[in-house]
């Protein structure tokens, strides 16, 4: 996925005239002529032509280096659907002091109409732009096109000054229309070394580095600068597909890290560590491995937590509940704590990194093998597995060592039984860090599949009224799931109530629910039914299905393509077992012939399978998806499976009254 | 005298209330039953202490049992230019009552409340939600804000909310006698307390134990059963303007006046523009018309709400310059094309959204109404247009402002009026298909669906998108396994009542599965009802917002040799919610499919829900019915 590139100081390409920006208002007889259809079958609009270049100038009043960014874009606006492209959000950041401000200048703006063969530009009205507050972080600069058209094409362009060196624009090649050029140029003196990484599948068509002699001037020296230019051209529009992890995974953009200062004495700053130097910084950070340290925040609560407990695993259970219980998620993510365990504890509030860094120090104080992981949240994106990238990482959770076993264990939700982390975890690969041994590297997966179980065993009566016990168990996110559903209702009964007019067909005469609070047991749902299976309108023959317990119903993957993996998190397994007793004067015509499928390579199976005994029916249905994640290439396998699912589940079962002898 | 003392008695009563503590213990089972929250005790003072100067004081404890119930429990407080937040404090007490911390503005979040369809708005807001770990809990809010107006007095609704109850709430107003209020009370039993306190006339209205509501699905306009008390000063002041109103005339006489009247000039080359495009139009209607399609092609939705309240529509002469403006800016700019050609028009306010909400004809008031729409009072033939939308036809309101009253300014007053509406019979989608049943069960064949009046705009959406994204649309509306589109097309007929008909071809792949020599057909392909819940212990009406028929004809071929065994022959219901009738019969090779559903709009007593239910499930269960074939 991820491509590193070399930046060759040393390869002098001859000047490319793709480095410079295209002229602000001229238009091409191409990007008059470009139509809807000649991109693609449904964008309304397109950029026809970007070019973003930044470099480094030192400001000599403040003393510090800054970097300019400059952008230009002129989008064409096929039809009036493509007006909403026609609103530009320009974000503008400050840090928590406020005092280093991005500041944004020189922005012009126009409409380009071509009427009665001319081109008639309506330039944007200055009080049109707007500046909203939307944090004390962040400031938008917006504002939108005047005088559009079908057809029209805009063009803005501004220029941007960052204080924020470590923070070198990300360059999005790929956005939600398509693109049918885009350049960025990067001149960056030589005294800064930055790894450079392209995501995405597309090809680069331009790609080449130069030196710029003397392009930076720093306490009256003047510096050579590399200047780099990367282009690609007919970028395809995104667009996004369920099951899918964060689209920053997959659209196609250059990222920056600094990795090296060389200063003006010659000395070098390594900005991009290694590994090891990044766990020193971590273990010494008072908010990260400071806290981990404090296991004496714990020495007067665990006799009390540990009461009890027989060996190490209860030990950690017991611990993580207390966390689980005590401290309340403040809805803020971070690797880092904010308030600090021991406030965390008495405030009974935290973010991730106070929870979570807690829950490692009090099992390191309960005596067990313990360690931070951190990890980057599925919304968030992958991280870059070649550097350290310490600002990839949103998250941080627990590592408990027991014997040859370990758990990861997530504090946060209250719900979460022990060793299962949340689906928002489950993403690529987390870094542990041990406070005493090298950083490594996790997988992230769920540690248990998420399985349901139905089983039915009923009676049907003449008059198509079934009627019998139906138990509903669930474990994994399943369980998790109607756990979360169950927080929203004062009791059971509520909740019973709830699920008896959720079904409209099926009510429930008694319920009962097991498991509530056993976190690591299963849920068990128990209720006695009665469901009208068929209406007995005197016809000797009778039809009625057997698949109205969980139900697949409707296909899940209804795409013609695929272009990006389906992940679902975690392996998936459920289950239907019914043992129905038939009416005395009915026999059995036909049932639905047996079924039983797989997917290659062992990922996923579906059986269905019915049996009749005298009077008694019995039917089972198994559908597993053994894998958290299918690849493209495996799209139309999964959509064959659960298409010959829902065929399968169309089939009736026959019945006959026999007359009485 | 009495009043008074009467007064300064629950003055001290509820002080005595404030201190005592939130123990959950103090709760009736009442009050606890399916409550996510319970508010204990919530006190709103509105003190109107000039038309500049209204002080808005609210004391609110809110105990929280559950999650759901958070939500409920979370603070949010809107400010602007005209509305400045004075203070806000509270406390968290535990299930026992006793305080387990407290808060201050500082822990508020503070925020720009630009909503997601506006470029921009001078809005701000702050919010806050304790962090507690487990339930019940207890929030107490004691907050001040001061309102810069009093054409906007905040109302009070106590038990507004879904699934919460209310154990006690009560709302005073404070005034100047000499002043003259407006007051409109709703659900609410007697008269208020009144007294006099410092020569300052006091009202106040109070309730206690209102059990939690649940939210019940077909409900009616909530108007109609939250309590509801609403003041509306005669003299106000709002933004540097002063006026007086009593009634809608009044309130639209001032409107017009002081912020429609004076934005509607044009610039000379768009009046010559305008008057050449009409001057071979026959009729105003067809002048208007023109217009009409001008405004569509010029102009484009964009909301930018800047001081006054966004009451004031953007002038004519800046649309005309950017291109674009909000529901006020258009509709005054359409007007101001129209009075090039001396056609009188109305703007009018409406509460839009899909549930049809009236502007209250009996109480005026400028808080009413979320949108503008522009009347044209043709000589028997009112006209009325949407003039946000780019695809919507001449002279159609679709569902998001049919039939309900709306507020119009004339330049002579205001008027409520009310807009078109569509019956069940003529809001139509009548779908004709021709299809084949496979060998290998596979379905194939075209289909075309007319969609009218009241459901005309069904498939708009669809039918603006194109290639891939269209594709993606239509499965969302046809929700069917391995099914394809081809031929894919959209015809608009816009003369008389609005029509989309929609044509397809479509490939239904093994759609229908055989076992044991039987072919199971699921016959009624694109048209399947959904189960209506149930709900126990209704209270509230049943309420069908809107009428419509629906017409499915399937005609199948069938391959040689099979044979109808089964299924439903003809159906029957009839019922006060509608009427729906569905027959499956073969003819020769031919399977012939006819449903039609007629639903009435209407409101019907609380008691008729579980017919209602019975009826709409009777009707999912027929059309999902198979029709058995069997292979000769």
């Amino acid at each position: 996925m991820k491509t590193c590139l070399t930046i060759a100081f040393w390869a002098l390409f001859p000047f490319s005239l793709l480095a410079q920006d295209f002229k602000f208002g001229s238009l091409m007889p191409e990007d008059i002529k470009l139509a809807k259809y000649d991109l693609d079958s449904f964008s309304n609009a397109a950029v026809l032509n970007e070019y973003g270049r930044a470099f480094m100038v030192y400001n000599d009043t403040k003393g510090m280096t800054e970097i300019m960014f400059e952008h230009h874009v002129r989008i064409k606006l096929f039809n009036r659907d493509g007006y909403k492209h026609a609103e530009v959000v320009i974000p503008i950041y400050k840090n928590e002091t406020g005092e280093h401000v991005e500041t944004i200048s020189d922005l012009q703006a126009v409409t380009l109409n071509v009427v009665d063969g001319r081109i008639v530009s309506v330039p944007l009205d200055k009080n049109q732009v707007f500046k909203e507050n939307v944090s004390k972080y962040r400031t938008d600069v917006k504002f939108t096109f005047p005088d559009l058209q079908e057809g029209s094409i805009v063009e803005y362009s501004y220029r941007l000054l960052s204080p924020h060196i470590f923070n070198f624009r990300t360059w999005q090649l790929q956005e939600d229309i398509p693109k049918v050029n885009s350049t960025y140029v990067a001149v960056i003196p030589s005294m800064y070394n930055y790894n450079v990484i392209l995501r995405g599948p597309y090809p680069l068509t331009t790609n080449n580095a130069k030196v710029n002699r003397g392009g930076f001037r720093i306490a009256g020296k003047d510096i050579d600068c590399s200047q780099m230019t990367w282009g690609m051209q007919h970028i395809p529009a995104f667009v996004a597909e369920d099951y899918m992890t964060a689209a920053s995974n997959f659209k196609s953009a250059i990222y920056f890290e600094l990795s090296d200062i060389y200063r003006l004495n010659g000395s070098n700053i390594k900005i991009t560590k290694d590994w090891k130097d990044v766990d020193r910084e971590l273990t010494t950070n008072t908010d990260f491995g400071g806290q981990l340290k404090r296991e004496q925040v714990f020495k007067d609560v665990l006799p009390a937590v540990l009461a009890g407990t027989a060996n190490e695993l209860d030990r950690a259970k017991a611990v993580y509940r207390y966390i689980q219980q005590h401290i309340r998620w403040n809805r803020y993510l971070g690797k880092y704590s904010e308030n600090g365990i021991k406030n965390a504890l008495e405030r009974r509030s935290g973010n991730i990194g106070d929870i979570n860094l807690a829950l490692v120090t009090g099992l390191t104080a309960a005596g067990l093998e313990a360690e931070a992981v951190m990890l980057s949240t599925r919304d968030n994106g992958l991280v870059n597995s070649l550097h350290p990238v310490l600002s990839d990482f949103n998250y941080v959770v627990a590592k408990v060592n027991i014997g040859n076993a370990y758990y990861l264990l997530d504090a946060s939700d209250p719900l979460l039984p022990f060793g299962l982390l949340p689906l928002h975890c489950i993403n690529g690969q987390g870094r542990a860090v041990p406070l005493k041994r090298p950083s490594y590297w996790i997988d992230l997966v769920a540690a248990q599949p998420s399985r349901t179980q139905y089983t039915l065993s009923a009676e049907l009566q003449p008059d198509g009224v079934l009627k019998g016990n139906l138990t509903a168990s669930a474990s994994g996110y399943a369980a998790l799931h109607k756990r979360r559903e169950l927080a929203h209702y004062n009791t059971v009964d509520e909740y019973i109530e709830m699920v008896d007019e959720r079904w409209p067909n099926i009510s429930i005469t008694h319920g009962d629910i097991r498991g509530v609070d056993s976190l690591d047991q299963l849920l068990t749902e128990i209720y006695d039914i009665e469901m009208k299976l068929y209406d007995e309108t005197g016809q000797p023959t009778l039809f009625f299905n057997p698949f109205f317990l969980n139900r697949v119903g409707k296909n899940p993957f209804n795409l013609d393509e695929r272009t990006y993996p389906v992940d679902m998190g975690a392996a998936r397994e459920d289950r239907v077992v019914m043992n129905i007793r038939l009416p005395d004067n009915y026999e059995v015509v036909s049932m639905p012939d047996d079924r039983n499928m797989a997917l290659e390579d062992n990922g996923g199976r579906y059986i269905g399978q019915i049996r009749r005994d005298g009077n008694m029916l019995s039917f089972q249905q198994l559908l597993s998806l053994n894998r958290p994640m299918y690849t493209p290439e495996h799209y139309f396998s999964l959509k064959e499976f659960f298409g010959r699912i829902i065929q399968h589940e169309k089939v009736d079962v026959v019945l006959r009254k026999v007359e009485a002898r | 005298m009495r009043n008074m003392i009467c007064l300064l008695a629950l003055l001290l009563v509820s002080q005595a209330r404030g201190q005592s503590d939130y123990a959950v213990g103090h709760l009736t089972d009442v009050l606890k039953n399916r409550a996510d929250a319970v508010v204990r005790h919530e006190t709103i003072n509105v003190d109107m202490q000039s038309p500049t100067r209204v002080r808005y004081a609210v004391k609110r404890a809110i105990t929280v049992f559950n999650r759901a119930g958070e939500a409920k429990a979370r603070l949010v407080l809107h400010y602007d230019k005209s509305t400045a937040i004075k203070r806000i404090a509270g406390r968290v007490f535990d299930a026992n009552g006793f305080q387990t911390g407290k808060f201050s503005q500082r822990d508020f979040r503070d925020e720009s409340a630009v909503s997601s369809v506006s470029l921009y708005e001078d809005s701000r807001r702050k919010h806050f939600l304790p962090s507690v770990t487990s339930y019940p809990f207890t929030v107490e809010y004691d907050f001040e804000v001061e309102l810069k107006q009093n054409l906007i007095i905040p109302a009070w609704r106590p038990n507004a909310h879904s699934d919460v109850a209310v154990e006690h709430s009560e709302y005073t107003f404070v005034y100047d006698p000499a002043e003259q209020v407006r007051i409109r009370t709703a659900n609410y039993e007697g008269a208020p307390e009144s007294g006099m306190v410092d020569g300052r006339k006091v009202l106040s209205w109070r309730v206690n134990n209102m059990p939690a509501r649940r939210q019940e699905p077909y409900g009616p306009d909530p108007e109609t059963y939250v309590t509801t008390v609403r003041i509306a000063p005669v003299e106000f002041s709002y933004y540097k303007h002063k006026g007086r109103y009593t009634d809608w005339n009044e309130l639209g006489h001032w409107m017009y006046g002081a912020l429609l009247s004076d934005g509607r000039t044009l610039p000379a080359p768009t009046v010559q523009e305008v008057r050449s495009l009409v001057a071979e139009a026959a009729s105003d209607k067809e002048k208007a018309r023109i217009l009409y399609d001008y405004l569509q092609r010029k102009t484009r939705y964009v909301s930018v709400q800047i001081g006054i309240g966004g009451f004031k529509p953007m002038p004519a002469s800046e649309v005309d310059r950017l291109g674009y403006g909000d529901c006020k800016a258009l509709v005054n700019y359409m007007q101001a094309l129209l009075d090039v050609v001396d056609i009188p028009s109305y703007y009018c306010v409406v509460q839009a959204g899909n549930a049809k909400r009236d502007i209250q004809a009996d109480f005026a008031g400028m808080e009413q109404g979320n949108h503008v729409i522009l009347c044209i009072p043709f000589a028997n033939d009112t006209t009325w247009l949407e003039c946000t939308s780019q695809r919507i036809p001449f002279g159609y309101l679709g569902t998001f402002t049919d039939d309900r009253t709306v507020w119009a300014c004339t330049p002579e007053g205001g008027r409520v009026l009310r807009t078109p509406g569509f019956n069940a019979e003529e809001s139509t989608q009548v779908r004709q298909a021709v299809l084949t049943l496979g060998a290998d069960g596979t379905v194939a064949g075209s289909v075309k669906t007319v969609f009218s009046a009241g459901q005309y705009d069904n498939h708009l959406e669809i039918a603006g998108t194109s290639g891939q994204e269209q594709l993606k649309l239509l499965k969302e509306a046809y929700d069917i396994d391995h099914i394809t589109f081809s031929n894919i097309a959209y015809d608009k007929r816009l003369d008389g009542q609005p029509e989309l008909e929609e044509t397809f071809e479509v490939n239904l792949d093994r759609y229908a599965p055989e076992n044991d020599g039987q072919v199971f057909l699921v016959t009624n392909v694109f048209n399947r009802r959904g189960m209506v819940p149930e709900v126990k212990n209704r209270t509230l009406p049943l309420y069908i917002n809107r009428g419509y028929t629906d017409e499915d004809q399937l005609n199948y071929t069938l391959p040689e040799g099979y044979l109808l065994i089964s299924g439903p022959t003809a159906m029957e219901l009839d019922s006060p919610f509608g009427r729906y009738e569905t027959t499956v019969r073969q003819e020769g090779n031919q399977l012939l499919v006819y449903r039609r559903l007629t639903v009435y709009g209407g409101t019907f007593a609380s008691e008729k829900y579980e017919a209602f239910r019975e009826f709409m499930n009777r009707i999912a269960v027929l059309d999902n019915q198979k029709s058995v074939l069997a292979r000769r």
